[in-house]
Parts: structure tokens; C-alpha cells; sequence
């Protein structure tokens, strides 16, 4: 915990401000109040981002094609950047244009237009993306999306070195960066803290791709664009750069992360520096910046991987108190870990239910229409994954009228809500067994209706304690046929069925607080399934 | 001196029948309320409803039977006027999603064309707490708060709407912030 975390009246003053906050840090004894300020504050950043996107109020300060500059935010050796706005995407702009001096001595012009045009063929999350390049009024220019937030230098200096989660977490999705460039035949050629942004939000944006190009470009332009820190050993003998220079680069930007500081000669100071560092975290960044190119990670996925390692050892070990919003940050590491959903905050993230309600065949799943056929002895799931902790109710009603809580049940390990981020099948298993509904009837019709909430919905709850539930063991219901017309609009015939949909009409007036959608099957058959 | 003339005399001219005042008025909100309203409608709905001209109408009618408006100071104007557009916006979305077959049970709909960019900040429960979290404000405090986290109007704009200073307008703010916190938490 260092003193500059940010506390709760700061924070308040913060929000007030409209200054960007880093939640990772924010520190509280009410973690509940925490999440209250961190809500304000999404309100609130969430209105500017709209701001953002509506024509600027201020004079340009000159117009550059159809761009209208509005605001210098950096000056480099050979470069400007500007805040411009772009009428044609109606959205602000980071513009970098080459110095006139520069322009004029026909320094770089060709280099720098050519690799912008590369660069805006690249599209990957965690690398800026660049809209494109050209010349106007004699100035070479290229012009990017603009990110709201910090470098990484600028965190470190203003609160110190990252948390070993955090740091592992941005190293991973700076790994991702990495592979999207090199696989377009590309360096980045300049990886460091200062071309690092964390935007609002937490996305990581690998920036300064001024500097990035054709391997041969960046080793005609070493003098000028390299940060010596961050230079591998065998290029500061002179050798020609290549990926894993890049990637020699993310280690000692790691480093400094950790620990605020460089590599001293080439040599780590993690376990000098920070003595209780995780252990794992410690030998990647000491792999990756092994003086001997051939210990290092052979490339960015393989990096990648080690990183994925240490952010999954991690989420298993006890969360620091500090680390309130950095657990959330690991856990949604661990889930990209596993292959599953984008990186973001749980609380923020849209609800989006998927479900797929499917035959069990031979070692594996068939999704099921409505109009498919079904014969008696089938076996059906459904599968479902989420993006938020959702309520899911299984119904089935036969022609007869007889109708059967499929799901929620007593007896089966499975219960609402279900938790989002992975893909989860019902009926789920029982101990060693998985679990399906069988078709055993011969009914006429058979209608499955699965509803899904955001929140628990009572009034349904009420009434399927009213209604007969499937025994787990031994399983429901029956069969089907084709009937012609669109799957999608499913009207239901069941009674019982409509009763529940009729009930439940205001909620789901709200698709954002209750869904539902229905399979129906018709006629028993004794053809064959196909 | 068109700057200096702050919501209440325009507002007092408009009474008066001034059709300038009217305009001027309506030349500082609409902009300010796009935006917001812009913050407050799913995509989806954007594609049916002109957003623009909802909010051009509103703000035309409330500036037609602005006798019926007891006027307590610009900030609650404007949170007159956030009403106003909140309650048809509501009705606005709960028609378009009523559009079509009440019982197409269509899983097409992408999830992010039903979300506002609002919502997809905080998630729609979390945004409903909040209306009823800025419910429970004394109303100068829900007044200042709006006009900085949801109309971004500077502390010296908000002073000069309100006849008051820069620094206690901030202090304000902070205040209400605080009340606005507590109260979400509690909610939750």
C-alpha cells in the first residue's frame, strides 16, 4: 500500500473534477461505498465519452485535410501530436504530424507514410488503432483513434509500482499487442512505459506506432528511435533488431512496473528490489531478459503464455486487501485464460445470455430448431453461457397440457443463479454422472419455453412451486416432427405455458431484464431421426 | 453581453412572450440535452426515433408552457427539462421494444443495440439505482450534481447558473456526491 493511493475524500474531489481515477488503487474501509463512488464516476465518464463525440465547441487551430486541429499535446524530436476532430467519423482524433522542419528536409517522409499505411491495416485491441496516413499542405501526417487516460510512466511516477497482478495482467495484453504486429511483419521498435496508455476503463493500448515499421526501417532509424533502457544486449553490441528485441523491451518495461526501476547492466533487481514479488511473475521477467537471446521466449504467444501462467497462479492466491478491483482484474485474466469472454469488469459488462438447447449424439452435441425432429430415447441439454449471473427456468407442456419444471430442480448440483463466464449444460451432473432430459413420451406437441432474468423473478418462483418437477433419474417427455414455419417465432399453443409468458409480461417487456424463448416439436414419429 | 445572460432572465423574458429570449434559450439547452438524451437511448432505438427531434420538441413545448414551470433557479430548469426527457424516453424505448409480436421469441437481437451507452457503462439495475439514488437528493444538491456528471458544465458555469461562486458550487458537488454514494450503497 503506498501513500498515494487514492482515499475516499480524494476520490470524491476526483469525480467532481472529472479527473481520471485509477480504481485499481482507490482505497476504502467500505467496499460498498467504493463500488457507489465507482458507479458515479462511470456515470459521469460515460457522458464525457459522449461529449467526445459530438463536434467540438473550440476553434481549430488549422485544418489538416478534413481534420480540425484543435489542441498540440506533445512535441517530439521529428514529431507533433494534436487533438483534431474528424467530421467523417465524427469522432476526436489523435493526429501526429512530422515537423515542417522536418517535412521540409524530406527526413523520414516516405518511411513515415508507409508505415502508417501498414498500421491501419492492423486491428487488434490492445494496439492503437490508426485510421491513416497522408500528406497535406506539404506536412506528412498519420492520425489514430484517441485513448482517454495515462501512459504507465505517468502511473508509476504519480503512484507507484503496479501490484504483480496488475503488472502481469498488462504484460499479457502487451503480449497480445506484440503478436498482432509481428504477425504483420512489423517491430514496434520503441516498447516502454511512456508508449504505453491505460485508457479509461482498464483497456491497455500499445501507442507510438510513429516509430513502428519494416524491420529494415526501424534498424535505419536506431539512433534516433531507440530508448536505451529498453535495448536488448545484442542490439546495443550493434546487432540488427528483430521481434525479440520487442519482446526484450516488454521485459524491462515489466521490470519497472514491478519495481519502478531498470535493469542495472542488463541484470534484473526484482528480488533485490522486491523481495516478495510473486515467485512465478519473477522468472518469467527474469526469462525474458536472460542476456542469452536463446533462454528467452522464442516469441510474443510464447511469452504470452507464461504471463496467462502467472495470472492464473494468482487469482488462486488470497486477494490482499488492496487489491479489491486488482481481484477482479485477475479473475477476468483467468477467464481469458480458459478462453472465454473479453477482458472487463464484471459489474460493467452487458448481459448477454446464449443458450442452445441441443441432442446428445454420439460424443457429442447437436443444437436443436424448433421443427427438428426428435424420437423417443433422445437426450437433450441446454447449454448456457452469460455474461452476468442469470435465472434460468426450463418448462416443458405437452399436448395434453401437461407440464414439467425441467430446471430449476431439487436434487441436481445446479441452482440459480447461474454464474456468467463460462459455458455451463443443464440439467448439469450428479456426482460422476452427467445428467440430460430424455424424450420418452409421445405426445402430439411438445414445447420447451427457457426463460431468463437478471434478477430472481418471485412471481414465476411462486408459480412453479404450484407446477410438477422432473425427477432427476429418470426424465420427461416426448417427441416430435417437423411443422413448417420460422424457428424464431415460436408461438406457443401450451397453456400452462402462455399462463407463465402472460404473467410474466412486464417483465419481459425489459429485454434487459428478462428473455425468453421457446423450442416446439410436433407429432410423435416413428421415423428415424435424420 | 450575451453570455452573461443567465438562464433566469432569459426565462423571465420568454414569460414575457420575448420570441429572442426563446430562441437564445433554446440555442444553449438543445445542445446539452442531445447529448444526454444520446447517453440515455439504446442504438436500436436511435435507428426508429429521430433523437434529435424528440429532444427538439420537448424542449420547444416546455419553453411553450413555461408558465406552468415554477421557476427555481436554472439547475432546476435543467432538471426539469432531464425529467421531462427521462419520462418520455422511457415511454420512447418501452413502445419500440413492444413494436413487432409480443410473443416472437426472437433471439436475434444483439445485446448491445438494446443497451444505452449508459447502460452498457453501468449495467441497467445499477442505473436504476441511481435515478432512485438522485430521487432522494434535496433537489439544489441533485440540481448541481446532474449539471457536472451528466451535462459536464464547468463549477464556473454552474456558479453563474445558480448565483453562486465556482468554490462553493465545488463543495457542493463534493457534498452531493457524498449524499449520492451513501445512498447507492445502501441500495445495493
Amino acid at each position: 500500500m503506498s501513500a498515494s493511493d487514492p482515499t475516499v475524500p480524494e476520490l470524491i474531489a476526483r469525480i467532481a473534477d472529472g479527473e481520471p481515477i485509477d480504481w485499481n488503487r482507490a482505497l476504502a474501509t467500505d467496499p460498498t461505498l467504493l463500488d457507489a463512488l465507482h458507479t458515479l464516476d462511470q456515470v459521469r465518464s460515460a457522458y464525457q465519452r459522449i461529449g467526445a463525440t459530438q463536434a467540438p465547441r473550440t476553434p481549430a487551430l488549422f485544418e489538416w485535410g478534413s481534420l480540425s486541429v484543435l489542441e498540440k499535446i506533445g512535441v517530439g524530436a521529428t514529431a507533433e501530436v494534436y487533438r483534431a476532430w474528424d467530421p467523417g467519423l465524427e469522432t476526436t482524433v489523435a493526429l501526429k504530424l512530422l515537423r515542417p522542419e522536418a517535412a521540409a528536409a524530406g527526413l523520414r517522409s516516405q518511411e513515415f507514410l508507409g508505415e502508417g499505411r501498414v498500421l491501419a491495416q492492423l486491428s487488434q485491441r490492445n494496439v492503437l488503432r490508426v485510421y491513416g496516413a497522408a500528406v497535406h499542405d506539404g506536412r506528412p501526417g498519420l492520425w489514430s483513434e484517441w485513448i482517454e487516460g495515462r501512459t504507465l510512466e505517468a502511473i508509476v511516477a504519480a503512484e507507484g509500482p503496479l501490484a504483480d497482478a496488475e503488472a502481469a495482467y498488462v504484460g499479457h495484453e502487451l503480449c497480445a499487442a506484440l503478436a498482432a504486429i509481428h504477425a504483420a511483419g512489423l517491430l514496434h521498435g520503441d516498447v516502454k512505459a511512456s508508449n504505453v496508455m491505460r485508457a479509461r476503463g482498464g483497456r491497455i493500448v500499445l501507442t507510438d506506432l510513429g516509430a513502428a515499421g519494416a524491420p529494415d526501417a526501424i534498424n535505419a532509424s536506431l539512433s534516433t528511435q531507440a530508448t536505451p533502457a529498453y535495448l536488448s544486449p545484442e542490439s546495443r553490441s550493434g546487432a540488427a533488431r528483430g521481434k525479440a528485441d520487442d519482446l526484450y523491451a516488454l521485459g524491462v518495461l515489466l521490470h519497472f512496473l514491478l519495481t519502478g526501476a531498470y535493469p542495472r547492466d542488463g541484470a534484473s533487481r526484482l528480488r533485490e528490489l522486491k523481495p516478495d514479488m510473486s515467485r512465478g511473475l519473477a522468472d518469467t521477467v527474469e526469462r525474458a531478459l536472460d542476456v542469452r537471446p536463446e533462454a528467452r521466449f522464442a516469441d510474443a504467444p510464447a511469452f504470452t503464455d507464461a504471463l496467462r501462467a502467472d495470472l492464473v497462479g494468482q487469482s488462486r492466491a488470497p486477494a490482499r486487501p488492496r487489491a479489491r478491483w486488482l481481484a477482479i482484474a485477475v479473475a477476468a485474466g483467468t477467464a481469458l485464460a480458459i478462453g472465454v469472454g473479453a477482458w472487463l469488469f464484471t459489474n460493467v459488462r452487458a448481459w448477454a445470455p446464449d443458450i442452445e438447447l441441443s441432442r446428445r449424439a454420439d460424443g457429442g452435441a447437436q443444437a436443436l430448431r424448433s421443427g427438428d425432429r426428435l424420437r423417443p430415447g433422445d437426450r437433450i441439454d441446454l447449454t448456457v453461457s452469460t455474461t452476468q449471473p442469470t435465472w434460468i427456468y426450463v418448462l416443458n407442456e405437452d399436448a395434453r397440457g401437461d407440464v414439467h419444471v425441467l430446471f430449476p430442480v431439487a436434487g441436481l448440483e445446479l441452482a440459480n443463479p447461474i454464474p456468467a463466464g463460462r459455458a455451463i449444460t443443464l440439467p448439469g451432473r450428479r456426482g460422476a454422472q452427467t445428467l440430460s432430459w430424455e424424450v420418452s413420451g409421445t405426445g402430439e406437441r411438445e414445447e420447451f419455453l427457457v426463460l431468463l432474468a437478471r434478477t430472481r423473478l418471485d412471481r414465476l418462483d411462486r408459480r412453479l412451486d404450484a407446477l410438477p418437477a422432473a425427477t432427476v433419474g429418470e426424465t420427461e417427455r416426448g417427441v416430435t416432427h417437423a411443422r413448417p414455419g420460422p424457428p424464431a417465432a415460436v408461438r406457443l399453443e401450451g397453456e400452462h405455458l402462455n399462463a407463465v409468458l402472460a404473467d410474466l409480461a412486464g417483465e419481459l417487456a425489459d429485454p434487459e431484464r428478462a428473455r425468453a424463448r421457446a423450442w416446439r416439436f410436433n407429432e410423435a414419429s416413428d421415423e428415424p431421426a435424420r | 453581453m450575451q453570455a452573461e445572460e443567465t438562464t433566469a432572465f432569459l426565462l423571465e423574458r420568454v414569460r414575457g412572450g420575448d420570441e429572442t429570449a426563446r430562441e437564445r434559450l433554446a440555442a444553449r439547452y438543445l445542445p446539452m440535452l442531445r447529448r444526454w438524451a444520446h447517453g440515455r437511448l439504446p442504438a436500436s432505438t436511435r435507428d426508429l426515433t429521430d433523437t434529435d427531434d424528440l429532444v427538439q420538441v420537448t424542449l420547444l413545448r416546455v419553453l411553450r408552457q413555461i408558465g406552468r414551470f415554477e421557476y427555481g433557479g436554472a439547475g432546476s430548469f435543467l432538471a426539469y427539462l432531464r425529467s421531462t426527457l427521462l419520462n418520455l424516453l422511457r415511454n420512447e424505448i418501452r413502445r419500440a421494444s413492444r413494436r413487432g409480436e409480443p410473443m416472437e421469441l426472437d433471439d436475434d437481437q444483439s445485446d448491445d443495440e438494446g443497451a444505452s451507452p449508459i447502460e452498457q457503462a453501468i449495467g441497467r439495475e445499477q442505473l436504476e439505482r441511481y435515478e432512485a439514488a438522485l430521487e432522494t437528493l434535496p433537489e439544489r444538491s441533485r440540481e448541481v450534481v446532474i449539471m457536472r456528471l451528466e451535462f459536464d458544465m464547468t463549477y464556473a458555469d454552474i456558479a453563474r447558473e445558480t448565483h453562486s461562486t465556482p468554490d462553493a458550487v465545488r463543495m457542493a458537488i463534493r457534498r452531493a456526491i457524498v449524499a449520492l454514494a451513501e445512498s447507492l450503497r445502501d441500495a445495493s
